[in-house]
């Protein structure tokens, strides 16, 4: 071996080398805190006055953002490039392949201490409370007080006071912006607007044709709900008489459940129960075997996927589907291009219970290399005008004006609908823009690149408003029906650390259930149901159903204290 | 120490390889540490409470473990006796075809499956074997059954059918290595063997074969470390309530119990168990392909 080709091999291997450290080496994350960032350590930066909003300090600044959904925005589009030349502040964002609740991502930072600058996380994420707890987190009140001070009324007055009070942690300080919490103000808001009850509220779906040909009876109890399908599967024995995914019935026949009013937990007096306790539920189960027992419930609903059920659907293979009011505007099955899909009545018991937990958290990790300008900026953000440009995009003059969707009007102020933010009028989507919606909902709001994608926090009492239509017929009497079976339990807003022993006992009650009730679903008698359950709730038991319970109604009682409701 | 000084060059190549197995292989193992530890991330490695045993005593009372356990082997030894071997057949079937272009085209038509990510495997499967699916369509016009098979709900049907899709993901690129194994045989031989008037099988049994089992048993010492090693993609894709007595896999339980609930420490426990049993099958293997056949890995 010559000497130069000597050289060139131990070159190789050093750049090889230097190649597999530079891998092993730390983030090199140098665009957080680049371009111009002040870059001062948490807390010495000097307090802004409070009219030095984030149009004061607009020197470009990057901030490294994190967030565990995958649908979240690179920060790149258009709405984010209008704010960031209002602002200055820009974004390097991570984000999972896919959801990351479980918070994978977030241990992993915690444990190469990696933590970025702000992250937006699903309120549910498993990792928020040991980011609290292992004091990984910026007090919020702390950062409002110092940088802030005009958010806590924004928050107060806009969002509603709950957000910096119902989150508090056990040393009385909030660390988190919830967005989509149901605060009065919002439930207000909604009632008022006809947008209370989402499209997506569980319901039974029907094929109209069949449903006309046996004269369309009432349907709004299990009995006379069963005795219709009974007859219409009758009529078509080659059809798939109830059709769902496994999603909406393994475990828990999910999707039954608001048809009986099943809450999230059973109160037996003063003491908080599972649901496997509430008589309910049992009812509910037993509905499932008398379905499957007639061959109208079979197990393809506890087996498909959504994308089988949907094929399935659209191919015209099921009677009854389990689906959501939208499938009003779902394209006819194919072998009737004449009929549609309806919703039916609800049960007469139906109640959709919902625990206010929020939609998505965002915390400032004392990891932040400008404390000041974030707080600034989410002060902008939570603002009536950076609510308008995150969430509402350009504003036209009319419901005419519109040029593009990348940067063209796509909003106006419709004055004929007044509106409590607004005194200009109701915000409205321009003709176009809203035309574009209904026709690629997705793309669409991918082109435009604003809402949801670049949150930081969201007031929904402004962002929806532009899609509550209280002069839509249709959407008002929906609403109308909807929004009374709507219930909300903040009381039963139980934290249970799924790696403790409670959360152990959680998590196998949860698998218990989901083998019981598919046996219980497709029990051989009734005998057999009965013996089934029995056995089920033995297993519970020895499982320690008894300790989780217990805590529930320690927790209920102190949340009833905390919600001013003893 | 004079040849290695004169391949220095050469041996200073392979110096990047030697780190990367340090780094990403040999140096995690330390993070074993975690399975004997009530492991807290703020408090890392070294500060977590240790706590002995206790992650394996509850694994080992967990009824739901010994249930993953005994459907993890009972798969494994039914990939191990029909899976594995496989490749090697479809690789000595392949290799007896005369005409070259038909033979490229089952190699190559075989190799495809494997290039397809299980989801999609999974659901164009589910899609096949449903109710009213193309194979129980078939059946029904045949006459074969009267009413379609409940292919994906009935438990006794999870273990044979993960068979067959183990096969027809994975035999054409299995294959792969035999066939080049195959080709590296001296002609002379089949030569021979013809002269002396040995038919195709007589061929296959007595040159192919025989060539083709050192690597046969080095790759089944491989293999029988996976023993304790289930397919997570099956059991999450294709299982469901109705079969979880035969689907639900060991790793599918670690997922759950572990890394879903953020108990790293127990999830942990779980994959050194795994690990272990793993290691001291691979040393059984070995020490019996060695004394059965003389063929041993190390």
């Amino acid at each position: 071996m010559g000497k130069k080709t000597k050289s060139l091999s131990v070159l190789l291997t050093v750049c090889a080398g230097a190649a597999l450290l530079a891998g092993c080496s730390g983030k090199g994350n140098d665009a957080a805190g680049s371009a111009g960032s002040a870059s001062q350590p948490a807390g010495s930066a000097a307090a802004s006055s409070p009219a030095e909003t984030a149009g004061g300090d607009n020197s470009p600044v990057t901030l490294s953002l994190y967030s565990d959904r995958a649908w979240y925005s690179d920060w790149t589009g258009p709405g984010a490039k209008r704010i960031e030349q209002k602002t200055g502040v820009s974004f390097t964002v991570k984000k999972p392949v896919q959801d990351d609740s479980d918070g994978k991502d977030i241990a992993l930072m915690i444990a190469s201490n990696s933590l970025p600058d702000v992250m937006v996380v699903d309120a549910n994420n498993k990792m928020l409370q040991q980011l609290i707890d292992g004091n990984y987190l910026y007090s919020m009140d702390e950062l409002i007080d110092k940088y802030a001070p005009d958010l806590r009324s924004i928050l107060n007055e806009q969002y509603g006071p709950e957000l910096l009070t119902n989150f508090k942690e056990k040393d009385g300080k909030t660390y988190k912006l919830i967005s989509g919490y149901q605060t009065e103000k919002y439930l207000d808001e909604a009632k008022k607007y006809a947008g209370l009850a989402p499209v997506w509220l569980p319901q039974l779906v029907v094929r109209k044709d069949y449903y006309d040909e046996i004269g369309r009876p009432d349907t709004s109890t299990p009995e006379k709900f069963l005795d219709a399908l009974e007859q219409m599967a009758k009529n078509h024995p080659d059809k798939i008489p109830y059709l769902g995914d496994k999603s909406q019935h393994t475990g828990d026949l999910s999707w039954f459940a608001p048809q009986f009013g099943i809450e999230p937990y059973y109160l037996d007096g003063n003491e908080v129960k599972n649901t496997i306790h509430d008589p309910k539920w049992k009812e509910m189960l037993k509905f499932g075997y008398e379905m499957a027992g007639k061959g109208l419930l079979t197990k393809e609903s506890f087996v498909n996927t959504n994308d089988v059920t949907a094929q399935k659907v659209a191919a015209g293979d099921s009677i009854v589907w389990a689906y959501n009011s939208t499938a009003e505007d779902a394209a006819p099955p194919r072998d009737n291009p004449n009929t549609k899909f309806e919703m039916l009545q609800p049960f007469e018991s139906y109640m959709y219970p919902t625990v206010p937990t929020g939609w998505m958290a965002l915390v400032i990790p004392k990891s932040n290399k400008n404390p000041e300008r974030t707080m600034k900026l989410l002060e902008y953000a939570a603002s009536k005008e950076g609510q308008t440009d995150f969430f509402l995009g350009v504003q036209g003059k009319s419901a005419d004006d519109f040029q593009s969707l990348a940067d063209g009007p796509h909003f106006y102020y419709d004055s004929s609908v007044p509106n409590d933010y607004f005194p200009e009028g109701k915000p409205t989507y321009t003709k176009n823009f809203g035309d574009a919606l209904n026709k690629d909902w997705n793309g669409t709001w991918n082109q435009v690149d604003f809402g949801e994608h670049i949150m930081l926090i969201d007031n929904w009492a402004i962002a929806n408003t532009v899609q509550w239509n209280p002069s839509d017929e249709k959407r008002a009497a929906y609403d109308k029906l909807m929004a009374p079976k709507m219930k909300f339990f903040p009381e039963f807003n139980f934290k249970i650390d799924s790696a403790s022993d409670l959360g152990v006992i959680d998590a196998k009650l949860k698998s218990l259930k989901e083998d019981y009730v598919t046996k219980l679903v497709f029990a051989s008698s009734d005998a057999n149901f009965e013996s089934t359950f029995n056995s089920f709730e033995k297993m519970a038991d020895q499982l320690g159903v008894a300790k989780l319970e217990a805590e529930y109604t320690r927790q209920y009682a102190e949340l009833k204290q905390k919600l001013g409701n003893p | 120490m004079q040849t290695f000084k004169s391949q220095m060059a050469l041996q200073l190549m392979i110096l990047p390889c030697m780190l990367f197995l340090l780094i990403f292989a040999y140096v995690p193992i330390a993070g074993n540490v975690i399975a004997f530890q009530e492991f807290n991330l703020s408090a890392g490695f070294f500060h977590s409470r240790f706590i002995g045993l206790a992650n394996f005593s509850e694994m080992f009372a967990d009824p739901s473990f010994y249930m993953a356990m005994k459907n993890t082997v009972i798969l494994s030894l039914l990939n191990m006796l029909i899976v594995f071997p496989a490749p090697l057949l479809f690789a000595l079937i392949i290799n007896e075809i005369p005409f070259l272009r038909f033979k490229k085209l089952v190699q190559t038509s075989s190799y495809l499956p494997n290039f397809i990510s299980f989801a999609m495997v999974a659901s164009m499967w589910i899609f096949l074997l449903d109710p009213k699916g193309m194979v129980n369509q078939s059946l029904l016009l045949l006459h074969l059954v009267k009413h379609p098979i409940e292919f994906w709900t009935e438990p006794g049907l999870f273990r044979p059918l993960s068979v067959v899709i183990g096969i027809w993901k994975g035999v054409g690129w299995g294959a792969i290595i035999y066939l080049a194994a195959i080709s590296g045989i001296n002609p002379d031989l089949y030569e021979a063997a013809k002269m002396d008037g040995a038919g195709r099988i007589k061929r296959i049994v007595h040159i192919t074969l025989p060539n083709l089992i050192p690597l046969f048993s080095i790759l089944f010492i491989l293999n029988i470390g996976t023993l304790f090693s289930g397919n997570l993609d099956q059991s999450v894709l294709l299982g469901n309530s109705f079969n979880k007595e035969t689907s639900y896999v060991i790793e599918y339980y670690s997922l759950q119990m572990g890394l879903e609930l953020t108990r790293y420490s127990y999830a942990t426990a779980v994959s050194f168990f795994q690990s272990v049993m793993a290691v001291l099958l691979v040393l059984i293997a070995n020490w019996f392909s060695g004394k059965a056949s003389g063929n041993r890995l190390f």
